[in-house]
């Protein structure tokens, strides 16, 4: 009795170990996001109807997190494009290599031109705080993300 | 005879009360009660504007005053106790539900507005976080109506708010 329950115990354990070990690439793609930083902007209308940008900043990287710190956002109208601006300031004393790429979303949400920009390189050198500015390759542009990966990330 | 001189300045006095007088400019309509400048159209947008979004009641208010329309910059929606005043200043001119031609958007084109819509319009007095009071030209009511639907936008300036 107890060497067939000690029997059905090892059993399920294997099962689980081995489903356990199935599921954890599927969820790792699930999980995982775009290693790097991404900085949202978003206009939005406040209650006397005056436009205003909604900022969020996700890390997905640690270490990106340590070097580069968002300090600045804003967008404005140049025109009926939409322009972006993000202050970026490294916390580190030598010069961090970065690359990044704008990505711009309609009111509803939808990216324009999805895919459209290339990643380009850029230099932030040590303590340093520097502009990265986008504008919007459609007028229908009301949101912007920025994203930015270390130089050695794989292309998206 | 002082009693007769009374009488005569008080309903010289109420008959004044009920009757602002504007005096109409080329692009403006002066409330002399109130001191309050009206645009003379009533529609100048051409069209409902919404609350929220591109091309809303905020930038078309913004446009007027970077323009100088008129000759000022400082346009802005009405609050709900002008739009009131506006509408009751309306009835006073002789108001029956049952005939059009004595509805408020009527009686205001009859002395003299242009383009008043027999629709709803913006004030600028918030109820909720999504319901500002919206005056009724047609009816004559003052209801809190949601602001994510368009209404018609009349500018106004000066006078207290």
């Amino acid at each position: 009795m107890k060497g067939s329950m000690l029997k059905n115990g090892c059993r399920a354990a294997g099962v689980m170990l081995i489903a356990g070990w199935m599921a954890a690439p599927l969820c790792l793609s699930g999980c995982s996001t775009t290693a790097g930083t991404e900085a949202t902007g978003k206009t939005t209308w406040n209650q006397e109807g005056a436009p205003e940008l909604s900022k969020n900043v996700i890390f997905n990287n640690s270490s990106l997190a340590g070097n580069i710190e968002i300090v600045d956002m804003k967008s404005f109208m140049a025109g009926n494009m939409m322009m972006a601006q993000v202050s970026i300031h490294s916390r580190n004393r030598d010069t961090v290599p970065i690359q990044y790429k704008f990505a711009w979303f309609d009111v509803q949400g939808m990216e324009i031109g999805a895919n459209a920009g290339a990643w380009k390189p850029y230099l932030v050198y040590g303590r340093e705080t520097r502009t990265i500015q986008g504008v919007a390759p459609d007028p229908r542009a009301r949101e912007f993300k920025l994203k930015i990966r270390e130089p050695d990330a794989a292309d998206n | 005879m002082k009693r007769i001189l009374l009488l005569l300045l008080c309903v010289t006095l109420t008959a004044c009360s009920q009757h602002k007088s504007f005096v109409f400019l080329d692009q403006t309509a002066v409330d002399q009660t109130t001191g309050l400048i009206w645009a003379k159209h009533a529609n100048l947008p051409g069209k409902q504007l919404n609350w929220r979004g591109d091309d809303n009641v905020y930038a078309f208010v913004e446009k007027l005053n970077k323009e100088n329309y008129a000759g000022y910059a400082d346009w802005r929606v009405p609050t709900r106790d002008e739009m009131e005043a506006l509408i009751a200043h309306a009835k006073s001119l002789g108001y029956d539900p049952a005939k059009f031609d004595t509805w408020p958007y009527q009686k205001l084109r009859q002395i003299g507005f242009q383009d008043v819509r027999d629709y709803d319009y913006w004030t600028a007095t918030r109820k909720s976080a999504e319901e500002l009071w919206i005056a009724d030209l047609a009816g004559g009511q003052v209801v809190p109506k949601s602001d994510a639907k368009p209404y018609y936008l009349w500018p106004v300036r000066g006078g207290r708010r």
